[in-house]
């Protein structure tokens, strides 16, 4: 059975694109085929932490929605930048990517027309059938847009990250809310950048509490992470790190 | 909550002069660094991208330390201080020097009070129901969002119906 896991955030910032990258290596580890697709059309970014540049790209998830080319033709196999080397044949662990295109044309074209929902909707669902995907994740642009409610629309797995502050409390609430109302199968939180004396169960129990959802990770604030500017896969160049413990759990819970 | 309301201010090296002031008005938590996602972002390059935080506490507002540079009070490296009003700390031994200064309200100095902190804040996170059922609706009440549940709703049948199609062939 493939998923649909959808990485989402109120605010800019919080981590959704780091994290993704690193569930996804974390996931893919574990013997699984992991699609990351990068749905944040208005500033895509999630190819750098793999390492791969703009030009790389024959084509993106634009191309596609413009009806240019397959979604599996804006699939790119980064499995060996992001995993290593794994022989030629093996299914098993693989990662692909699907950037968007980071021209700005392209990213004025779909803020003015938006989206083909039904159509961005096959092409999850070809990706998950030609690329034979475990796992399909989806890093997502903050806050609550068209884009949003199609991707929690779509995902089987909604998770939610959020800094522990009150602003991001309140507001991740609302696309919490926006979500259970659209018959999302399953929704989890993650609290990321956590400084180091804040009561960590309290928090929990009270995000717990508040939001009636199971807190699956709460990751620490580490310059180590900040420091690797997103130039690569924190678990990887970190494998003992805590934060990188945090993160084996995390994917854990995702996988079940 | 309007007590808890604060300013940063970077002073010049021989500690007389406000180079520049950061007005931090209702936050409980605040991330300094040179990371361009920090909430008072620092150019100087002893300063790490993320090297500290400021946490509103029962005690009242602390500084945690972050990055290995350290911060540092006197000349003394402190890993957690508890901040006074006025208190200069600087970011590594070398990097900037910053000053906290609360903003009392009118009402806090005439009230007699200094600065009422409540004392089960930390972390305390409640939710405004109504702020939230407000929102909410907002967004619900558009024809936007009832389109997508029912597209949604069509789209799901479709995918089922593609699913089996394909487990069958
Ligand atoms: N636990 C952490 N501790 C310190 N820094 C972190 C942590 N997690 C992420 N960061 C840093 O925060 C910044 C933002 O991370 P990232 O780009 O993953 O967030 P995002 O939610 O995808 O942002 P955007 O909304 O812009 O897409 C990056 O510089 C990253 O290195
Ligand atoms: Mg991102």
């Amino acid at each position: 059975m493939s998923k649909i896991v959808a990485i989402h955030s109120f605010r800019g910032g919080t981590g959704k694109s780091n994290t993704t990258a690193n569930l996804s290596v974390l996931i893919a580890r574990a013997g699984n085929r992991v699609g990351i697709i990068d749905t944040d059309i208005h500033s895509p970014g999630i190819h750098v932490i793999f390492g791969r540049k703009p030009e790389s790209f024959h084509h993106t998830l634009n191309d596609y929605l413009h009806g240019k080319c397959s979604i599996k033709q804006a699939a790119y196999d980064v499995t060996e930048s992001a995993i290593g080397r794994v022989g030629p044949d093996d299914e098993r662990p693989r990662i692909f990517l699907i950037p968007s295109s980071i021209e700005v044309g392209e990213i004025a074209k779909v803020l003015r027309e938006g989206y083909d929902v039904a159509r961005l909707n096959d092409g999850f669902q070809d990706l998950l059938h030609d690329l034979k995907l475990d796992y399909l994740m989806i890093d997502t642009h903050p806050g609550v847009n068209e884009e949003t409610l199609l991707s929690i629309a779509i995902a089987n797995s909604f998770v939610l990250i959020l800094r522990p502050d009150s602003q991001d409390f309140q507001g991740t609430a609302v696309t919490l809310e926006l979500a259970r109302r659209l018959d999302v199968e399953r929704i989890q939180v993650i609290v990321n950048k956590i400084p180091p004396s804040m009561d960590r169960e309290l928090l929990r129990e009270q995000v717990e509490s508040g939001y009636q959802a199971p807190v699956i990770g709460m990751l620490p604030l580490c310059n180590e992470m900040a420091e690797l500017a997103s130039s690569g896969v924190f678990s990887n160049s970190h494998p003992d790190h805590p934060l990188t413990r945090e993160l084996v759990r995390i994917a854990d819970q995702i996988m079940n | 909550m309007s007590s808890s309301s604060f300013a940063l201010e970077l002073l010049d090296a021989d500690g007389g002069h406000v180079l520049q002031t950061w007005e931090l008005g209702d936050r409980d938590l605040i991330y300094l660094g040179r990371s361009r996602d920090s909430d008072v972002v620092f150019s100087n390059p002893f300063v790490s991208r993320t090297h500290a935080a400021l946490q509103q506490t029962a005690e009242g507002w602390e500084l945690q330390v972050i990055s290995t540079g350290g911060v540092f009070v006197d000349g003394k490296r402190i890993e957690r201080l508890i901040l006074e009003d006025g208190v200069v700390f600087r970011l590594t031994d070398r990097g900037p020097w910053l000053r906290f200064q609360y903003e009392v309200s009118l009402e806090n100095q005439s009230g007699g009070a200094t600065f009422a902190f409540d004392p089960a804040r930390t972390p305390v996170f409640v939710l405004d129901d109504a702020q939230l059922k407000r929102e909410v609706e907002q967004i619900t009440g558009g024809n936007y969002f009832q389109e997508l549940q029912k597209r949604m709703a069509q789209i799901r049948s479709r995918t089922a119906t593609r699913k089996a199609a394909g487990e069958s062939s």
